[in-house]
């Protein structure tokens, strides 16, 4: 992974979760786009939500929220989680 | 006043002079057309239409001739739009079809204060049904059959959601129907009236259906979303009703606007309250009772959330 620090694109997200189902709605009012995320990408946007933190920090954290060890399966899944949220333009490298 | 009040002079005069204004939902439009097939069809399928006369206008939809010679060797039909031409010409004969389309591209691109779904609207007992689907889905099919089945028709083509009050507003225009769903709803409404044979952007036959006159009539009656079922008309499948999830259901709205970006945030909320309120299903059919029925259960509230249960 990268070792560069993370960030959303946009800090003002709004998002919609219903009780029961294992999905989220997030919207940009930035780009205006809308996004159907899982729950390890609504957790990886909360942790980054504000801040800039990075991709060890995210696996330290969530590996605490998940109550497992911060082990390779772990950097995988947040490594894979961080591309797709990169990719789809939720979150960018906080590099000058 | 309603369109059909008016003589054949009359509309005639009005069409080719400073046009006709007509109420379509909520919008005021002046009707312009010199095309005698376009005058007719509006007789025929905006004749229960009101003719609007007082001050006020949102837009102007015209249907005209191209140049000089165009009128003698394959003539073609232009639609303007407050003097802006979105389409190339077409065939002339398609100019029936040209005004309905262009209509479309008026509702959709043109500024309103209005959030605009993509999606059929029908309403019982002050509940809407929403059924927003990509083209091929089976829609207008069902929303035609469900319109002439003792559901109020308010729209085939928008949702037009009013951003205060969430509640759905009627525009309730002539229904598309191409290929088979022509001779389907002939063979079940006999009496049906179906507007000049014309094609659509793929060369397949395409007819509109003038709407039920008692659903023009209503136009003002506004609706509360109740359901958001999204059809899929599939040959030789059962009629399936599956309940779906809020979040996806609302993704799908979202992505099904017109006009979501410039609604912003509020845009967000106001689609996100609408799916909160309503209950939200995917229904798979190739048989059209069968898919009628279904509905006519959800208005009477037999179908909650079935989990994943054949609802046929």
């Amino acid at each position: 992974m990268p070792p560069w620090p993370w960030r959303t694109v946009d800090p003002g997200l709004v998002s919609r979760h219903w009780a029961g189902e294992d999905e989220w709605v997030v919207y940009s009012p930035q780009s205006t786009d809308v996004h159907l995320l899982n729950a390890a990408a609504c957790d990886l946007l909360d942790l980054l939500s504000g801040r800039s933190v990075t991709s060890d920090e995210l696996v330290s954290a969530l590996a605490i929220r998940a109550g497992r060890a911060p082990d390779e399966e772990l950097r995988q899944a947040v490594g894979a989680t961080i591309s797709s949220l990169d990719a789809a333009g939720l979150i960018a490298p906080d590099v000058p | 006043m309603i369109v059909r009040d008016l003589s054949a002079a009359q509309l005639r005069t009005a069409l080719t002079g400073d046009g006709l204004r007509v109420q379509i939902g909520p919008f005021v439009v002046r009707l312009r057309s010199t095309f005698s097939s376009v005058r007719d069809y509006i007789a025929s399928h905006y004749a229960y239409f009101p003719v609007v006369e007082t001050p006020g206008l949102h837009f102007t939809a015209e249907v005209r001739r191209t140049g000089f010679w165009r009128t003698l060797v394959r003539p073609q039909a232009t639609f303007g739009a407050d003097s802006r031409f979105p389409f190339t010409p077409l065939p002339a004969r398609l100019a029936p079809g040209l005004l309905e389309w262009g209509l479309n591209w008026c509702v959709g691109r043109l500024p309103h204060p209005w959030l605009l779904l993509h999606s059929a609207v029908i309403e019982r007992g002050g509940r809407a049904a929403l059924l927003p689907a990509p083209p091929g889905s089976g829609k207008s099919t069902l929303c035609a059959a469900l319109a002439f089945s003792g559901w109020r028709l308010l729209s085939d083509e928008f949702a037009i959601v009013d951003p205060q009050s969430g509640d759905v507003v009627p525009i309730p225009r002539p229904i598309a129907l191409k290929r088979q769903s022509i001779d389907v709803m002939r063979a079940r409404v006999p009496d049906i009236n179906l507007g000049p044979e014309l094609e659509d952007n793929e060369g397949n036959p395409a007819r509109y259906v003038a709407p039920p006159s008692s659903a023009v009539e209503r136009l003002h009656e506004r609706a509360r979303p109740a359901w958001v079922v999204v059809p899929k008309w599939q040959a030789g499948s059962a009629t399936i009703l599956e309940p779906d999830s809020r979040a996806r259901t609302l993704f799908h709205l979202a992505d099904s606007s017109f006009n979501f970006n410039t609604h912003g945030k509020a845009g967000f909320t106001l689609l996100a309250d609408l799916v909160d309120e309503a209950s939200c299903y995917k229904l798979t059919y190739s048989n059209l009772d069968e898919a009628l029925a279904v509905f006519d259960r959800l208005a009477r509230g037999e179908v909650i959330h079935p989990e994943g249960a054949n609802a046929s």
